[in-house]
């Protein structure tokens, strides 16, 4: 992998699990999770970008104690979402269930294709 | 910031709310741990380190950037061996490598040695040796050997680059299919008209697989019986497919420190197959340089190779000297000190491994480079074959 393409998984695995931690504490309307199904899809999201990173940083080039930067957000945020849970209806009130659930189910299907493709192949 | 956002749930009891936080707690401390638990741990220069100690230094001093594990370097200079491993290469026990690309020097040798025994002809071609179809059916031994068969460095077709992005993902090997489907790729394939030199593993595939098929035998065996065994190289096989690794045949990494799979290459084995060890390569390199392996005419360069001014024999490549470049007046491959001559040599790489083996017949020099990890050391043994006093 060369240096383009392992910044811009480091770039999306910072931004992605910041915005977990984001979903799960923050208090504004519009970065926080309305729902549990949107807290585990934060949740998931999380921990597809760490596979990611783990799999395609060149981890011989970079300090591997980096690794526990998204790791540190992806805690944090875990600690926010057990918080929140019990006060959060499964679904979002605003949004057809089945559009939620189709976004749910393609959001499975991307993680056990990268898990299936990095880890088990 | 609030983990509960305006009106989503009326305020628990003070027990509840407390148990709560300790279950936050505890998930986020197990969610760290697992976290700090799968911390990367990329493969680190094996610290069993033995060998002449400059040739170690140097090696260590010239390593490029790169996740290595296993290395083995050795240096012969006339029958003077010096060697820096880095893991167990030779001697009992000793961890084989993928010798990738370098395959292709023994397919050459059996091209030598098939037409030594009038098993084919230069000219002899895919469409009568293989059944090929279409514009690669004419092609001949001859092209095939010398790179200039206008064939695709790979095979164009649509799955195999689909195998391909996948096993760069994956680790896994790409090249799955068997000589029907690789005649079929051929059948298929757009041949470029010019037959400029075009470096192919689908061409050195089929030579491989012409080779077998004319003397009815696999090409796996073929590399058995006419090139390990002549030169007793015990630990020098092509594994055929994954069924044909020997038990605990190790793996590589990837030049970013992955796990990747063996690559055994099934019908594109004689691309870039064989497995093999440190002590069995500098027998094999050795025996190139003093004019005695089977099937050693393959070194002999034969055409241009593209526009650097070095030239191929059969896969074997042959490249003046950098340190003669400009110095001769006479083709610029001697100079004033009787340092020039030109370096024989072949490269390779599979997904977790990187070779090298070449030698300098002037300088009485061979050099072989074998690396468990995905990472070009070109440099280091051009630098190791150009230096001979």
């Amino acid at each position: 992998m060369t240096w383009v393409p392992a910044v811009v998984v480091s770039v999306l695995a910072v931004v992605t699990t910041a915005s977990f931690v984001l979903s799960a504490w923050s208090e504004k309307e519009a970065r926080r999770a309305r729902s549990r199904v949107d807290l585990l899809a934060a949740a998931l999201n999380s921990a597809v970008v760490l596979v990611l990173l783990h799999q395609l940083l060149p981890w011989s080039s970079v300090p591997v104690a980096l690794w526990l930067v998204p790791v540190l957000l992806v805690a944090g945020g875990v600690v926010g979402a057990v918080l929140r849970w019990p006060g959060l209806p499964w679904l979002r009130p605003d949004r057809a269930r089945w559009r939620v659930v189709s976004g749910a189910a393609v959001e499975v299907v991307v993680a056990i294709a990268v898990v299936v493709v990095l880890v088990v192949l | 910031m609030n983990p509960r956002g305006a009106g989503e749930s009326r305020e628990p009891s003070r027990p509840r709310r407390s148990r709560r936080v300790v279950a936050a707690v505890v998930a986020g401390a197990v969610t760290l741990g697992l976290g700090a638990a799968a911390i990367p741990r990329p493969p680190s220069l094996s610290t069993e380190v033995s060998g002449d100690e400059a040739l170690i230094q140097r090696v260590r001093d010239e390593l490029p950037t790169g996740a290595f594990d296993r290395l083995a370097v050795a240096v012969v200079d006339g029958d003077e061996v010096a060697r820096a491993e880095f893991g167990t290469a030779t001697g009992p026990g000793a961890a084989e490598f993928e010798i990738g690309s370098v395959t292709k020097t023994m397919t050459a040798s059996l091209y030598a040695l098939a037409l030594q025994r009038g098993e084919v002809q230069r000219d002899s071609t895919l469409g009568e040796l293989l059944g090929v179809t279409g514009d690669a059916s004419s092609i001949t031994l001859e092209e095939l050997a010398t790179q200039h068969s206008g064939l695709p460095r790979l095979p164009a077709d649509l799955p195999f680059v689909g195998r391909l992005l996948l096993a760069n993902l994956s680790g896994a090997d790409p090249y799955d299919v068997d000589v029907d489907a690789l005649v079929g790729q051929a059948s298929r394939a757009d041949v470029d008209d010019e037959k400029a030199y075009g470096y192919s593993n689908v061409g050195m595939a089929l030579l491989g697989q012409a080779l077998a098929a004319a003397a009815e035998t696999p090409w796996e065996q073929l590399v058995a019986e006419r090139v390990a065994e002549p030169l007793g190289m015990v630990d020098t096989y092509a594994p055929g497919d994954p069924e044909g690794l020997r038990p605990d045949a190790p793996s590589g990494s990837t030049a970013t420190g992955r796990h990747a799979d063996a690559w055994t290459m099934r019908a594109y084995g004689p691309a870039g197959s064989v497995r093999s060890t440190l002590d069995d390569m500098v027998a094999y390199a050795v025996a190139q340089r003093d004019d005695r392996a089977p099937g050693v005419i393959a070194t002999e360069p034969l055409v241009e190779a593209g526009d650097g001014g070095g030239e191929i024999g059969w896969a074997w490549m042959t490249t003046p000297r950098e340190d003669a470049e400009g110095e001769g007046d006479e083709g610029g491959t001697d100079d004033a000190s009787g340092q020039g001559g030109t370096s024989t040599w072949h490269n390779g790489m599979t997904g977790g491994y990187a070779s090298f083996v070449g030698f300098d017949r002037d300088s009485a020099r061979s050099v072989v480079v074998l690396s468990s990890s995905a990472v070009s050391l070109d440099g280091l043994a051009f630098d190791l074959l150009e230096d001979a006093s």
